[in-house]
């Protein structure tokens, strides 16, 4: 898809000898004009942002004054045990949701394909992808009732007798890590069901036939067939979940705002605190940008990966 | 024989995916049923749902929220119109002709998608200041409408498969840019433009973190900071269990109802959106 677009589609090309004629110029210099919205929105609310949080990543920021400090910013940032936490937890998050998203929505996909009857698989794709539509503020403060002394989880527990593993979820900083990481259980809904499914429904009719015709049972053709064809999906929300959580910190922020103590700190929150608590602006741009580095990462290489895997198709 | 067997796969199939799906929807059953229910309701039957239903809850959640919906109709309705205006236009610019500076725009544009909004967080806040527009629906319709790269993205892709022909015959007939976008480009492309009006109204809905950010004024409050704001009160000051769930479901109806009555391009939009970005 991007091949085709930087290469000016052969219909809209006009023909390279014209290139100068009056007739030319006269349609194309209004295009500039076209453009121009587009580059200052561009310039002003990304790029100006991108480039003066990086420089002021190196000094004291606030709001009347910009001292140098060098690295002063970075040293703080990776000396910081506090820090350091963040980042583990940020890690721990990130993993669990790489190996969630290579299991529950992938196995509901695979089952929800093959159901033969038109309306349950209808009506269950319906059902898993609805959840997507609940905003996702809404998500977190239903789950953080569920934390709740008196919320859902316990209420549960009760109702199991297993009433002495109630506890305040997210007050407790040997469980409020695990509480956040839990969010979405099972972790079926949404757009990655919706990924694997589009895979799984673009792979040729011929090729499913063709395993069962050789004897394979469905486990067999799922992991022969199947899931090879698919891998370019498998790939991509592999690093979208990785990106995703990254760049988030909705969930830490709203049900405990990292708390107690830092034990539920990641980076993003951190840096969100720098500008609502402590003002520290520089150090705030110095972790937006360590931040950024490490989803830029994640970017080239989900680009190499998917380039690989489309040349492999 | 193998008839069967086949039989027996699905039934487990359904027994899995409906073990799936309890949970999965457990959540949002949990928030209907406490949006009706009064304090002593709550207290007794947490999670079952109880009669008589209290839609007081709703008319108590909506006197605060009705505020927040009128602000999110402005900003979203805004950022969006001017999102797509500018945004099909520079990709009916891109889309259609060949000009010197066209790649360097068009990777100007892209790069963008690689500096996701979060890690700008500061300096764009600083920025906000510095305009002066810290605390004014500005400060969420202008970095919104930016968000232009996946839109001219889309749309380029788009435009592109247009017939060159029809633009040939319309500019033989004295057409200007113009009367080309507007009568042309426009009129084929309503169900690509709709796809991602749907997807910025999506994400602009979701959006918590920036207006926590920028505006501190109650009035100015968004729906999902309103949300955050109102059920924080309502725990931290009188517990009303019940209204604070009626109003995470009145916050959640819009795009409910915009799913049901599209379900298509909404599903085509949001993974246009959520794939590329």
């Amino acid at each position: 898809m991007q091949a085709s677009i930087s290469s000016p589609s052969k219909t809209a090309a006009q023909p390279r000898k014209r290139r100068l004629s009056r007739a030319r110029i006269r349609r194309v210099a209004p295009l500039y004009l076209i453009l121009l919205p587009t580059m200052l929105f561009l310039v002003i609310f990304f790029y100006y942002p991108a480039i003066s949080g990086f420089i002021h990543s190196f000094t004291y920021w606030d709001a009347k004054s910009t001292t140098w400090a060098g690295l002063a910013n970075y040293e703080k940032l990776f000396t910081d045990k506090r820090m350091l936490t963040s980042f583990t937890n940020l890690a721990q998050l990130t993993i669990f949701h790489v190996v969630m998203v290579l299991t529950m929505p992938l196995l509901a996909a695979a089952l929800v394909f093959h159901i033969p009857h038109q309306r349950p698989r209808y009506w269950l794709r319906v059902l898993f992808i609805f959840p997507m539509v609940v905003p996702m503020v809404v998500v977190i403060l239903v789950w953080r009732w569920m934390y709740a002394m008196d919320g859902g989880v316990n209420i549960l527990l009760n109702a199991v007798g297993l009433e002495t593993l109630a506890r305040a979820w997210l007050g407790d900083r040997n469980t409020v890590l695990y509480a956040i990481m839990f969010v979405g259980f099972p972790f079926v809904a949404g757009l990655n069901f919706l990924v694997y499914l589009a895979g799984l429904q673009g792979i040729a009719t011929e090729l499913l036939d063709a395993a069962v015709v050789d004897g394979a049972n469905s486990i067999q053709r799922f992991f022969r067939v199947e899931l090879p064809l698919i891998r370019g999906q498998v790939r991509l929300l592999v690093m979208l979940t990785i990106i995703f959580w990254l760049r988030s910190f909705e969930l830490p922020l709203i049900m405990t705002d990292g708390g107690p103590g830092w034990a539920s700190m990641v980076p993003g929150l951190r840096m969100y605190q720098t500008v609502t608590r402590d003002f520290n602006l520089g150090y705030g741009s110095a972790i937006g940008t360590v931040l950024f580095v490490l989803i830029l990462v994640a970017t080239l290489v989900q680009m190499r990966l998917t380039r690989d895997s489309s040349e492999s198709l | 024989m193998s008839r069967k067997l086949r039989w027996h796969n699905y039934y487990l199939s359904y027994v899995i995916l409906i073990l799936l799906l309890i949970p999965t929807l457990f959540p949002i059953f949990v928030m209907l049923s406490i949006s009706f229910k009064d304090f002593f309701q709550y207290t007794g039957t947490p999670l079952a749902p109880t009669w008589p239903l209290h839609w007081e809850n709703y008319k108590a959640a909506w006197d605060v929220m009705a505020r927040y919906y009128l602000n999110n109709i402005i900003i979203i309705g805004a950022a969006t119109a001017i999102s797509l205006a500018v945004g099909s236009l520079a990709a009916y610019a891109l889309a259609r002709y060949r000009f010197p500076g066209r790649q360097f725009v068009f990777f100007v544009i892209l790069a963008v998608l690689a500096i996701p909004s979060v890690v700008i967080l500061v300096p764009s806040f600083m920025l906000i200041v510095q305009l002066g527009i810290l605390n004014t629906l500005w400060a969420l319709i202008l970095p919104y409408a930016a968000h232009l790269s996946l839109v001219i993205f889309v749309l380029t892709t788009f435009f592109s498969t247009l017939p060159e022909e029809m633009f040939e015959a319309a500019r033989m007939d004295g057409a200007g840019h113009m009367t080309l976008y507007a009568r042309l480009v426009l009129p084929l492309s309503w169900p690509i433009i709709g796809a991602m009006a749907i997807f910025q109204v999506w994400w602009m809905w979701n959006d918590y973190v920036w207006p926590s950010l920028v505006i501190s004024d109650p009035v100015k409050r968004t729906v999902a900071q309103g949300l955050v704001t109102f059920t924080d009160a309502l725990i931290n000051v009188q517990p009303e269990p019940g209204q604070a769930m009626a109003a995470s479901v009145l916050a959640s109806i819009p795009l409910v109802i915009l799913f049901l009555f599209s379900m298509r391009s909404f599903i085509a939009g949001i993974t246009a959106g959520a794939v590329k970005s």
